[in-house]
């Protein structure tokens, strides 16, 4: 029973975590590309086309910060529940966990590899803008992905017994003093 | 022979004419000892005329070597050079081989005037000064060069340059390059962090040695670095030799003309314009760029 329990915990984690987790990643990705491009900007690395350049950048990060702000604010208010509440399978966790590291490394690479690639190839023949749009091309469906995956992490807000089976189904069974088994039932949580 | 006989008879008649006087002879025997002496010297009178037309003449002396044309063969004789004017105006087609540079000559960014003492051992006239000049360009890398003509003198244009901004040239192929450089110019981090979150920047300069004696005032144009580049590009690489004619004196000065251009890509026009006055010095401008050192002798450095 115990090192059901055990296995049990190591496969899930509450959905709180899981959130706070993506989204210490994305705001610590977020700043760093935001600092890039103000420096940049202010020391004139797009010269005349510095719009273009944020026109480029902020629709890559700055939804999905503002939609996890938005996620967290109305909880923001409440008392903690004391480590109830909705829990997420450990692997769907790290699969948009890995996503999202490896949608925002590309993303600010698209701006690391600028000073290399205009080295290489010249500035007449690519510019940083044209760098820029070109990385649309992957980062396109990479963000698909990712939306994706934190869609399904931050829009469920409470449980939903029709859509995902609860913690009880991986909940081991017990003996009764009169011999019979029943089910361990979940601890119950004020307002689940 | 014959002058022996005669001076020998003479002293005779001279001592027998003593001896009668101190004995007191008659004077019948003084008398003729005098016509004996009198007779002694016609003969001797008459043997010696006859002497010179008879004898050989004698040979004369050699001529004496011819001196002054062995002086002139080995030391010529130094003539006063010319007028300059005279060198200028009775050669002014060859002159005119050369086009003229533009004067009076733009605002340059700096000048650097150098001292003759630069170049010692002093050249004989403006083509071995020009030579001079020409190995010491070729040491620091400006093997093209172009000329014009000047009022008494001639011009030097060096061909433009990138600079970093200290006035050193750039490394490698960077140097000669006329575009921007907007990648790396070496593989270190902070170039990196440079090309990164700095626009690319590029610094330029072109050297005019001007060398005459006059001085030429300066206008007020501000030149672009497209019309600097023609002076390189129109002018001819060559010097002619009729300079060889024109003395190195101490009138002549060798005056340097730095124009200094700078663009930054986020300027919109992104043309390179005329650094005025430069943060560089003169003088600071040839000593990074080496010209100073190789003017030196070679016993100096």
């Amino acid at each position: 029973m115990r090192r059901q329990r055990h296995l049990l915990e190591k496969r899930q984690l509450l959905l709180e975590n899981a959130r706070w987790r993506l989204a210490v990643v994305w705001f610590c990705a977020g700043a760093v590309l935001f600092l890039i491009l103000v420096i940049q900007s202010l020391g004139g690395v797009y010269g005349d086309q510095v719009q273009t350049a944020w026109g480029w950048a902020l629709p890559n990060f700055l939804p999905t910060l503002a939609f996890m702000i938005s996620v967290f604010a109305p909880d923001a208010l409440l008392p903690y529940d004391g480590g109830g509440g909705q829990m997420v399978r450990s692997n769907f966790y790290k699969l948009s966990m890995g996503l999202s590291i490896f949608y925002l490394a590309i993303l600010i690479m698209a701006l690391l590899a600028q000073p290399i690639v205009v080295t290489i190839r010249g500035a007449s023949e690519i510019s940083q803008i044209a760098m820029m749009e070109m990385s649309n091309l992957w980062l396109a469906p990479l963000q698909g992905l990712v939306v994706l995956s934190l869609g399904v992490l931050f829009f469920l807000k409470k449980k939903d017994n029709d859509a995902l089976p609860d913690a009880s189904a991986f909940l081991g069974s017990r003996k009764k003093a009169d011999g019979t088994t029943e089910r361990e039932t979940p601890r119950q949580t004020p307002g689940s | 022979m014959s002058n022996i006989f005669v001076i020998l008879s003479f002293m005779t008649l001279v001592v027998y004419i003593a001896f009668i006087i101190f004995r007191r002879r008659d004077i019948h025997q003084v008398a003729i000892a005098a016509a004996a002496l009198l007779v002694t010297v016609l003969l001797w009178d008459w043997l010696s005329t006859s002497h010179d037309q008879t004898s050989p003449p004698r040979p004369r002396p050699p001529p004496p070597p011819p001196q002054a044309e062995t002086q002139t063969q080995t030391q010529p004789q130094p003539q006063p050079p010319p007028p300059l004017e005279d060198i200028f105006s009775r050669y002014a087609d060859r002159f005119a081989q050369l086009p003229q540079f533009d004067l009076p000559a733009p605002t340059p960014s700096a000048t650097a005037v150098l001292s003759q003492s630069a170049f010692a051992p002093r050249p004989a006239n403006l083509f071995e000064l020009h030579e001079r000049i020409l190995k010491a360009l070729n040491e620091c890398g400006y093997f093209e060069n172009a000329f014009y003509y000047v009022p008494r003198g001639f011009a030097l244009v060096t061909r433009i340059e990138q600079i970093d901004d200290v006035g050193a040239p750039l490394e490698g192929r960077h140097r000669w390059d006329v575009n921007l450089i907007t990648g790396m110019r070496k593989w270190t981090l902070a170039e990196y962090l440079r090309v990164l979150f700095l626009a690319p920047s590029g610094r330029y300069r072109i050297i005019v040695f001007i060398i005459s004696p006059l001085d030429f005032p300066k206008s007020d144009v501000i030149i672009s670095r497209d019309e600097a580049m023609k002076w390189f590009s129109l002018g001819p690489s060559y010097l002619p030799n009729v300079y060889e004619m024109v003395e190195f004196s101490d009138d002549y000065r060798v005056t340097a003309l730095i124009y200094e251009f700078y663009v930054r890509e986020q300027r919109q026009n992104k043309d390179a314009h005329l650094v005025r006055p430069s943060h560089i010095l003169g003088a600071e401008h040839l000593a990074k760029s080496r010209i100073s050192l190789a003017l030196l002798p070679a016993v100096r450095r």
